[in-house]
């Protein structure tokens, strides 16, 4: 039998984080707990003059809902519960009553405050981070856009206080994206959405399956499979404009494709003449092809490891359900990862390269769980355990939060976690979707 | 034999009256006669009897192209001819003939006792020139749709197990009926299974119930063959007997 460890905190960066057994509180109320560190308040962020507050309510309303819901799923922070906070609305620093905050029954460390400002249709943000123990000001950001960027905007700035607050150990994924395969009537097509459920937008409309996307690492690909030409077929997409990259076509079986960490090359299932389906790599446009597995099983779902070295993969090569193996890049080595049986697919190599995470039913049980295994040592950790079955794993690209698809509510949806379960959102809720992908980080723009 | 009989009596009287004469008259002694020869006399043979010969056709009516049977029955004869090409026979027998138009057959039969001829005839007939429409015939369609069945597999499996076998074999034989049809096989899974392990497994059984048919002699060009895992259950419960439904090879007429 296998160990069953609940996943500790001694896996994540050297941040400071308490274990807590809560499931989704709501996020308003996280009570601080004593001897808790990083303890940060959100005060709303203001009107920056009293005449534009109501033409700014919704922006207003918009950003302090998504900032807050930003700071407390990076798991950096304990987030001071407005409750407590002092009435005074903080517009201008010297709005900080220090006074006030430091009799508090907990000692905030980092506030975060704030004014919008709104020309025609331009909002204008400027926003501040003070150091309640050195009580001044730590740093700040002015930053402008569209008025119904304002969500891109609070997330640029939860972004920018993780950052600066981990002092650049961690880049925050607020402005990451989630592609899934969602079924609209009867297809189902690839959507990107922001990492928490907004602006779900379709990234293909032909009216077919497409499955199992995957993102260049610098997000500027999407592949995924496609049956628009009436078989499954690899196809790989722009991301910055939308445009289809020539790829070859093979009339059989092609599947589960996944760009390489220097984006020059792609891994993926192809059915052989023997009729079964071995892993192929091939540069991005299908020239210098060649078979890294060769065994008459079915050789699916490939991830690669962080340096490209490697690549771990499911195939039922040695018995009757589908097992975690791993290979050197060119196939050599071949070893297998997940050794008590049961049925695991799906496994996502995680961006430090220590971790692979998958979906395993060690008995044939109706539901799949998320497993960690840690590569070095081929110890399991099980993240999931009594809540339907859950899938399909992706890596966030700090390493610390998963998305997965689960059933648990009656529906396949995607959801978010923390590494730790602290934090764990729905973030799709109509139709049924599925086959999360993290993208990785977009370009972090310089501040000011 | 009256009239036998009557030649022979007379013959006995002439020849008893010649002998009579020569011993009446007296003459000069001659020296005595050569004791004559005692006169030959055949003893008397009924005639042989005359061959009779029957001769027949069956049917005596039939269609151009088709044939028919002659038969004859004769008796006292020692040969037997017939005519229009059928040639000499043995005395009793039968042959197909296929005459082109209508014929009288003569059969001859001669021997020791004479001639018999015998007659028949046989009537031919064109065929008729409108010919019955055939019976309706179902299209390829729908024969294959009424016909054709698909192959179930166990669970994580695509070996062709017993049931499916025959239900391939029973495919084969509609697939050699109509050899024009080309189809497409799918391969499915049930909802348990991984995603991406169902998509290749799907492909796998449909790879497996093609292999078995072009085995069996059906050209693999017309087989198509695509796998659609678990996206296109055809039943939602979550029980063994819907499972079974989706675990399948699917046939697709194209």
């Amino acid at each position: 039998m296998f160990a069953r460890i609940l996943l500790l905190l001694a896996l994540l960066p050297s941040c400071a984080l308490t274990f807590s057994h809560t499931q989704e509180q709501g996020p308003i109320l996280i009570k601080p707990r004593a001897g808790a560190e990083m303890i940060l308040a959100a005060v709303d962020v203001q009107p920056a003059t009293p005449d534009k507050a109501a033409e700014l309510a919704d922006a207003l309303k918009t950003f302090n809902q998504v900032l807050w819901d930003d700071l407390s799923f990076s798991g950096f922070f304990t987030m001071a519960g407005k409750s407590f906070y002092p009435p005074q609305p903080i517009v201008r620093p010297e709005d900080i009553n220090y006074e006030a905050w430091s009799a508090l029954p907990f000692r905030v460390e980092f506030l975060a405050a704030g004014t919008l400002d709104l020309a025609g249709s331009l909002l204008r943000a400027e926003l501040r981070v003070f150091d309640m123990k050195q009580r001044s000001m730590g740093f700040g950001r002015r930053v402008s856009g569209d008025k119904d960027q304002v969500g891109a905007i609070a997330h640029l700035w939860a972004d920018e206080i993780v950052f600066r607050l981990t002092a650049g150990a961690s880049r925050g994924i607020a402005s990451t994206k989630i592609a899934y395969t969602s079924r609209r009537g009867n297809a189902k097509e690839i959507y990107v959405m922001d990492y928490d459920g907004q602006n779900q937008q379709a990234f293909t409309h032909n009216n077919s399956n497409n499955l199992f996307p995957n993102w260049a690492p610098d997000n500027s690909k999407l592949t995924f499979v496609s049956f628009r030409t009436g078989k499954p077929e690899i196809n790989i997409y722009s991301y910055l404009d939308g445009s289809h990259l020539a790829f070859p076509m093979f009339n059989t079986f092609a599947s589960t494709p996944a760009i390489s960490p220097d984006g020059t090359q792609v891994v993926f299932s192809l059915r052989t003449p023997r009729g079964d389906a071995d892993l192929f790599v091939s540069k991005l446009d299908g020239s210098d092809r060649h078979n890294i597995t060769n065994n008459p099983a079915i050789d699916t779902s490939p991830t690669w490891s962080p340096s490209g070295g490697q690549i771990a993969f499911a195939s039922d090569r040695e018995g009757e359900a589908s097992q975690i193996f791993i290979c050197d890049a060119d196939g050599a080595n071949v070893r297998r990862i997940v050794k008590e049986g049961g049925d695991a697919d799906s496994p996502a190599w995680s961006p430090d390269g220590r971790w692979l995470a998958f979906h395993w039913k060690p008995h044939m049980t109706t539901d799949y769980d998320i497993f960690l295994a840690e590569v070095s040592s081929g110890k399991i950790f099980q993240l999931t355990s009594g809540q339907g079955s859950n899938e399909s794993p992706s890596w966030a690209p700090d390493g610390r939060h998963l998305a997965f698809q689960s059933n648990r509510t009656g529906t396949s949806q995607i959801y978010i976690r923390l590494l730790d379960s602290s934090e764990v959102r729905m973030v799709t809720s109509h139709g049924s979707n599925t086959s999360p992908a993290w993208s990785g980080y977009f370009r972090r723009e310089s501040g000011n | 034999m009256r009239r036998s009989l009557y030649i022979l009596a007379v013959a006995t009287i002439v020849s008893g009256l010649a002998i009579w004469s020569a011993g009446c008259r007296k003459k000069a002694p001659l020296p005595p006669p050569a004791p004559a020869k005692p006169a030959v006399v055949t003893p008397s043979q009924p005639p042989p009897p005359s061959p009779t010969i029957s001769l027949r056709v069956s049917p005596s009516a039939i269609e151009k192209g088709e044939s028919t049977t002659l038969s004859w029955n004769s008796s006292n004869a020692t040969g037997v001819t017939i005519d229009n090409g059928v040639g000499t026979v043995e005395p009793s027998g039968s042959r197909t003939i296929r005459p082109s138009a209508s014929t009288t057959y003569m059969a001859r039969a001669t021997g020791p006792g004479g001639s018999a001829v015998a007659e028949a005839r046989v009537t031919v007939s064109s065929p008729r020139t409108a010919v019955p429409p055939p019976p309706p015939a179902i299209s390829d369609a729908a024969f294959f749709e009424a016909n054709i069945r698909d192959a179930y597999f166990d669970y994580d499996k695509y070996n062709i197990r017993e049931d499916a076998r025959v239900a391939l074999q029973n495919d084969t034989r509609v697939l050699k009926d109509r050899s024009g049809i080309r189809f497409t096989i799918e391969g499915h899974c049930d909802e348990r299974g991984s995603e991406k392990y169902n998509l290749a497994l799907g492909d796998r059984r449909a790879n497996a119930a093609k292999e078995f048919l072009v085995g069996q002699g059906i050209n693999s060009s017309r087989i198509d063959t695509i796998s659609y895992g678990k996206e296109r259950n055809i039943c939602e419960e979550h029980n063994e007997e819907c499972w079974q439904k989706n675990r399948r090879a699917h046939f697709v007429m194209r």
